[in-house]
């Protein structure tokens, strides 16, 4: 063993570091930025901004193919193209660019747009709802299979699984019912991947289904595994943002007055939520060869974890780092990661968290968060958010017609 | 002034186009940035310098004369 490396015991797993993150970071990023953790195994923790980008930006010396979340995640299917190192990471990347590209994620704005008026008109007229459930939970639901040109109304078959594996344990029995839960979205995947064979439509996986990969053509497979990606990363991580930022306009008042009366802000008030809070805590990279971080020897097949949540915190990166300043420039957050594996659905994430942020203040305004019913993840882990977060409000108006039936 | 982007650099952040979209444009297929020419009018300068240092990979080249 070697005497001189920092140990940790780091578990972003446990309870204690659900409830309070950013004490445990800022000591890490002062004491010991580089540190080695005895727990899942072992693996190095960095929690500096620089070390993090220079990791990140790194593919040829930290490979992402060997799990890029500590521990490795149950489900044993690929996900691409975040499971794989360039070249091959780029030949995946180039065939699903288009459809989260900003041109194509414009086309989509009138149905996130819609998904949020319709989600708010099913509780607008309570006055009460769990902003998780009945919107942080569908909106991007509806969202992603909207975009992959799957049907919105099934939301709810897949949303349940996804969430019950990010948000419990490993060692939870909910975590081990919710990875076998998911086969019934493995079940719809597959039947529409024939069905889109069979009859191509003009959607995201008739798309995928026609194109080529290394000069042959993409198996059903590898379009699963594209699918597969796009479902785990646009569910809880965008929906965890709108609750993040929903909670915190809840706690700083003034922060949500002036947000309501200057709607011109939110680009930068989301880029803002975004760095304070970023709903994926952190991705890990295994080295492929020995090197070296921070003064630090790495030794060829270990793991680092890249606490991208921490690196948005660092002091000196962002002036006052703990404030949310909401019209904050530059803010070069690491909340969509750095390099080549930079979020694809990073545009589309924005889109729905500027929609979502826009009609909760211009609808209800006057939110109140129920905060001792408000129920975090059991793990932080993988995304950051809750499982519940009960509001009240002075009801209104729904804005979608009447004829309308609920979903 | 000249500005453009570095196609090593840009990962298709687009924090550019956000804040300078007269002078950085998104390529359809993938996001990543360019730009039409790589001189910059006087009235644009303070934009293409907000563009650099806005971009979270350093992708944004301006050189100053």
């Amino acid at each position: 063993m070697d005497g001189d490396r920092p140990s940790v015991h780091f578990d972003h797993h446990s309870p204690e570091f659900a409830k309070d993150p950013w004490p445990v970071y800022k000591d890490l990023r002062e004491r010991c930025p580089v540190a080695h953790s005895d727990t899942y195994g072992g693996f190095w923790v960095l929690s500096r901004y620089e070390d993090i980008k220079k990791v990140a930006l790194d593919d040829e010396t930290w490979s992402s193919a060997d799990s890029v979340v500590i521990p490795p995640k149950l489900l044993k299917r690929r996900a691409l193209p975040i499971e794989t190192d360039p070249p091959i990471f780029h030949e995946y990347r180039r065939i699903m660019n288009p459809f989260f590209a900003p041109a194509a994620i414009e086309k989509l704005e009138p149905a996130i747009s819609e998904y949020v008026d319709r989600c708010i008109d099913e509780f607008i007229e309570r006055g009460s709802c769990d902003i998780v459930r009945d919107f942080a939970d569908p909106v991007p639901a509806m969202t992603t299979l909207h975009l992959l040109g799957l049907d919105p109304a099934d939301w709810r078959t897949f949303a349940e699984p996804l969430h019950n594996i990010v948000f419990h344990r490993q060692d939870n029995p909910v975590r081990k019912e919710a990875v076998s839960g998911y086969q019934k979205v493995s079940d719809i995947v597959h039947s529409a991947i024939e069905d889109r064979k069979r009859q191509p439509r003009e959607d995201m996986i008739s798309r995928l289904l026609a194109a080529k990969v290394f000069d042959r053509s993409i198996t059903d497979e590898e379009v699963a595994e594209m699918i597969d990606l796009t479902l785990s990363g646009g569910f809880d991580t965008t929906g965890s943002a709108i609750s993040n930022a929903l909670l915190y306009l809840d706690e700083d008042q003034e922060a949500r007055k002036r947000l309501i009366e200057n709607p011109g802000l939110m680009h930068q008030a989301v880029e803002e939520f975004l760095r304070y809070e970023a709903p994926q805590q952190g991705l890990a990279r295994t080295a492929k060869r020995d090197c070296e971080v921070g003064g630090h020897q790495i030794k060829e097949g270990e793991k680092v974890f890249l606490l991208w949540a921490s690196g948005n915190r660092d002091a000196e990166v962002f002036d006052d780092p703990d404030q949310v300043v909401l019209d904050r420039f530059p803010n070069r957050h690491m909340t969509f990661g750095l390099g080549a594996h930079r979020c694809l659905g990073s545009t589309v994430a924005r889109k729905e968290i500027q929609h979502a942020l826009r009609a909760v203040l211009e609808r209800m305004p006057d939110y109140r968060v129920e905060r001792d019913k408000v129920v975090t993840a059991e793990t932080i882990g993988v995304v950051y958010g809750y499982f519940s977060i009960p509001l009240t409000f002075t009801p209104g108006p729904r804005v979608a017609e009447a004829a309308r039936p609920a979903r | 002034m000249r500005a453009y982007v570095r196609d090593d650099k840009c990962q298709g952040h687009t924090i550019c186009n956000v804040v300078a979209g007269k002078l950085f444009k998104l390529r359809e297929e993938d996001g990543h940035s360019y730009v039409l020419q790589e001189d910059v009018p006087k009235e644009l300068e303070e934009m293409a310098r907000r563009a650099m240092e806005g971009c979270p990979e350093g992708a944004i080249v301006v050189e100053e004369d």
